[in-house]
This record gives structure tokens, sequence and C-alpha cells, in this order.
């Protein structure tokens, strides 16, 4: 039972898309195959219980009908010698583990990590900079942001930037990421965080940007750990010797959770 | 149900912890039980080699024929040594098969850029690691266990066919499963409890990157596909000796693997991992970042 549950719990999050929230979505055909081998295991064990317990009662209808044994002396005969089982206290403790997984899978609506997921890592040291030193690559000039192609996602923004670095200053961007609260900030700066899986959520590394706020906004009014999508252009600001990559915003707005809220790595 | 941020993390992580090891843990219990089902008893015994070395060595490079991760292929390792692998030997192979199989080394690569060295230097480590542990178990702990082997399946009569491979198989895994789940769980609450702190102001040393990176793979315990990527995010402020490091004592001594290991390995045994897989890595890490940096 314990493995079809698994199995049907891995079902309802590949069905439901909730999986994204846990692992990066090219691994879903192994969950996906994952989900059928447990199908069969448990299938087969479930067969055998049946197959068991029918024999079982075959027996003991026999030997009472037979020999005079009490059904309660049959069901208690020990198993076959050098077949050993697992304790009753071992079984529990999987059954129990296994039904808190299974129970979080099943009944708990998952979100995205957001600040509590940063482990004390401070935010400030998590903010993406430019290399030293680093400016247009192979000559790329900048590109005026009035007439340069919108970068619409955070994934086309961080490949742009490994490609032509600061020579992508004044560029329009849209991205979207959560709001991480940071001591350090200046007035009308907040920090947008996102964070990189590689295969699921126990191995996401922190991407944070800084964003400045648009004139007049108050983005000490946003909570912590809010979605927002920003939308502006691309700037540089200097702090303690660091040319932090910046998003001068035109607009911030509150947004629902993406389906998929984590980032690939760098191909 | 939505759970609060910090409770929230917590659920997340434990639960993608198991579901990434699910897969891999599969593959290792129906290794086991095609071991178990068609590997006469003594038959590897015949194919390795007299001096223990050599024994070591084959034990060290028999992850490329057998791609299990570090929770997989504890089954597959006990069922070995249930055929008759020397016990030192079926532990080199758990120490090393996580790491040398080609997908491992093919996903370092990736998360690299091609640099091969680092991949070939990760196999290297590991297998320094896995082979000083093998030949150490066998002078100094001849009468230790390797993994042990876990009950025989309830089984009926005896009969062929897919049903008693797959009865073996979920014995295994249900044999293990305590094990990686609580693992999990353990893992999934020091990554969210204990602070990480500052750690890109621990980067540039060449002892105290290494001294950083080794304890926060014990405790990320991310597994063996999926590590380089990460180490990969730490590039910018860590050594290439940390990284290296980072990547090979995750996969030997991490939370997530460690109750399993505990649990199937003499109590001598895991003290020995410790101990050498530390020291030597730790080594090994600052020696390379004087030679990579």
């Amino acid at each position: 039972m314990l493995l079809l549950a698994l199995a049907g719990m891995i079902g309802k999050l590949l069905a439901t898309g909730q999986m994204a929230k846990y692992m990066a979505t090219w691994l879903d055909p192994l969950s996906a195959a994952a989900a059928a081998l447990l199908a069969v295991m448990g299938a087969f064990e479930l067969a055998t219980l049946l197959d068991r317990r029918a024999r079982s009662l075959r027996l003991e209808s026999d030997r009472t009908e037979h020999a005079g044994v009490s059904p309660d002396q049959v069901a208690m005969a020990p198993e076959a010698p050098g077949k050993a089982t697992p304790t009753g206290a071992e079984e529990a403790l999987t059954a129990l583990l296994v039904a808190l997984v299974v129970g979080i899978g099943l009944f708990v609506t998952p979100r995205a990590l957001g600040s509590s997921g940063l482990g004390g890592e401070p935010v400030s040291g998590l903010l993406l900079r430019y290399a030293p030193g680093h400016g247009a690559s192979g000559g790329v000039p900048p590109m005026p942001s009035s007439t340069a192609p919108l970068i619409g996602d955070f994934d086309g923004l961080l490949n742009a930037l490994r490609r032509a670095g600061a020579a992508m200053d004044g560029q329009r961007v849209r991205v979207a990421g959560t709001i991480v609260p940071a001591d350090d900030l200046g007035p009308g700066e907040l920090t947008l965080l996102r964070y990189q899986i590689a295969h699921c959520v126990a191995d996401a590394r922190p991407l944070a940007l800084l964003v400045v706020a648009p004139r007049g906004a108050t983005p000490e009014a946003l909570e912590a750990d809010r979605w927002i999508e920003v939308e502006g252009t691309l700037a540089e600001r200097q702090r303690g010797g660091d040319r932090l990559v910046t998003i001068e915003a035109t607009r911030i707005s509150p947004i629902e959770e993406p389906a998929s809220p984590y980032l690939s790595p760098p191909p | 149900m939505v759970l609060p941020g910090p409770l929230n993390a917590f659920a997340v992580v434990f639960v993608s912890i198991v579901l990434q090891s699910l897969p891999f843990v599969l593959l290792g219990v129906f290794a086991a039980a095609l071991v178990e089902r068609h590997l006469a008893p003594g038959t590897l015994l015949r194919w390795l080699p007299h001096r223990r070395l050599a024994t070591v060595l084959v034990a060290g490079l028999f992850g490329f024929v057998a791609p299990v991760c570090d929770c997989g292929v504890i089954p597959l390792g006990r069922r070995l040594a249930a055929k008759g692998v020397p016990g030192y030997a079926a532990t080199t192979f758990v120490l090393a098969a996580p790491v040398v199989n080609p997908v491992v080394l093919f996903a370092t690569l990736v998360a690299f850029q091609g640099r091969w060295e680092m991949a070939a230097l990760r196999a290297l480590m590991t297998l320094s690691v896995a082979v000083v542990v093998g030949l150490l178990a066998a002078w100094l702990l001849p009468g230790a266990d390797g993994p042990t082997s876990p009950p025989e399946t309830p089984g009926d009569r005896p009969a062929r066919g897919l049903a008693p491979l797959v009865r073996l198989a979920t014995a295994e895994l249900l044999d293990i499963a305590f094990f990686v789940i609580l693992g999990a769980l353990f893992t999934a609450a020091v990554q969210i409890l204990v602070p990480r702190g500052n750690l890109a102001a621990l980067g540039g040393s060449p002892v105290g990157s290494v001294a950083t990176l080794m304890p926060v793979a014990t405790i990320l315990s991310i597994c063996s596909e999926a590590d380089a990527f990460v180490a990969r995010a730490f590039a910018a402020t860590f050594a290439p000796g940390a990284l290296l490091a980072f990547m090979t004592i995750g996969q030997i001594v991490d939370l997530r693997n460690g109750f399993l290991l505990a649990r199937t390995l003499d109590r001598r045994l895991v003290v020995l991992i410790l101990a050498v897989a530390y020291g030597l890595v730790f080594t090994e890490g600052i020696l390379l970042n004087g030679v990579l940096s």
C-alpha cells in the first residue's frame, strides 16, 4: 500500500504540474518511470498479500476440518524457518515516514523557496555583479534602451549578461522574482530573488538582482517573499567596490507565483 | 494546505530529496535483485585478482558498469558482498561507484563546460579515498564486514520470471526506505535551520575555502549528478581545489546517506571512512588549490 501511495503521489504531482515546485522539469520522465515501477512493485505486493491470505484461509479451514486445531492456533503457527522479516517497529517507522512524504505531496500546496531558503547567507553577497574590468564582449556596443528588443525572462537576462556584460547597460528587461528584505539597501531599492536548480530544490542556488523602484513607488510596502514582475532598464550601481547589475524599474507589479519558478543552470 | 515560509521550505526540500533519490534507489535495488537472482556465489571471487591492491582498484572502477547514486549503491554493494566479494572490496565499490561512472563524470564535464581536468580530478580524488579505505579496511579491520545483507525476502515456492525479482527488489527498497527518508528529513532540517553565513567571505583562502566547502557539501547532501552544477555556482569565489573537495566529500560523507551507511557497515569501518575521507580530501583540496590556481 505504501508503494502504491507513493506512486499515486508522484502521479498527482506530475498531473497537476506541482512537480515543478520540487524538481527540474527535465526529470519528469524519470519521475514518471519511478512512479510506474513503484506501482508495479505495489501491485505485486498486494497480489502476494491477497494470495497468502487466501491460502492461509484455505489452510485454516483444512486444518480445523481434519485435525480439530483451533483457528487461533493455526493463525499463530510460525513461518517457515529461514524466512526473516523486518521487525514490527521498523515496519511501523518506515510506514510513518513514507506516509509523511505522501501526506505532504498530496495535501500540501508547495510554494517556491523564498528568503527562508537562503540559509542565513546575506542577500547583499548574492547580488549579481559585473566581473572586474568586464566590459563589452567582442566589441559589442551598448544598446540604446529605446530601440533594444525587450528581454522578457530571467534566463534570457542571464544569458545576455554572460555574453555582453556591462555592454547590456540600457537594455530593456522584464523579469520576475520574489522580494527579499535587506538591511543595507538604499532608499527606493529592493532585492529580487530567484533560485537556480540542477535537479531538485535541495540543490537550489540563489541569484539576486538589485532593483531601483520607480519614483514615487514605495517598495517598503511590498511584503517579503511576494512575487513581483519588474520592467525597466539595466544599469550599474557601485557598492563597496563592486559593480552591481541593477534594474532601474519603470514598473513593479505583484504577480502570482509562476508554475515553474526555478531557473535552469547555464548551458 | 499552504505552509508558512520556513516550514514550506523544509517540506519542499524534504520531499524533493526523496523524489530525486527514488529513481536511482530503484535502479540500485533492481540491480541488487538481479545480482541475487542471477549471480552464483563465488563467481565474482573467481574473477577478482588475488592481490588486495588490484582487488580494490577493480572494485573502485566497477562503478563504470554500475552507475548508481550513493543511496542506490548500498543494496547492490551488500548483495555483492553476500555473493562472496570481500567486505573491503564491496566497501570500496560503495564509496567509488556514485562518482566513478559515466553519468556523473559527463554531468561534471557539462557543468564545468568541457573542462575535462575537473571531471578527471574528481574521479581520481574519489578513487583515492575509496582505495585507501579499502586497503586500510583489509589490513586493519580484517574481521569487519562490508555492507551487510538484508534478510531474505519472505518468499513462496521458488518461481521463475518477474515476480521473484520484483519481490526481492521490493524487500531491498523497504529495508532501506526508512534510512533514505530519515536522511532526507535530517538534511532538509539542517539545510533550512543551520545558517551557512557568508560563504563568499571565506572563498579566497586556499585552506579556508576547502575547510568551508567540505562541511557545506556534507550538509547539503546533493546527489552526484547535480552537485557539479552547484559547485560551479561557487566557482566565482572558491578555488578549484575547494570545488573538487566539495564534489568529492559530498558523495562519501553526507547526511542523506549517513544513516544508511551507519546501518549497513561495521562501526569501525564508518569511523575509518570518516577519518580517511575528510583527511585525504582536505589535503588533496589544498594541494590542488596550489597547483590549479
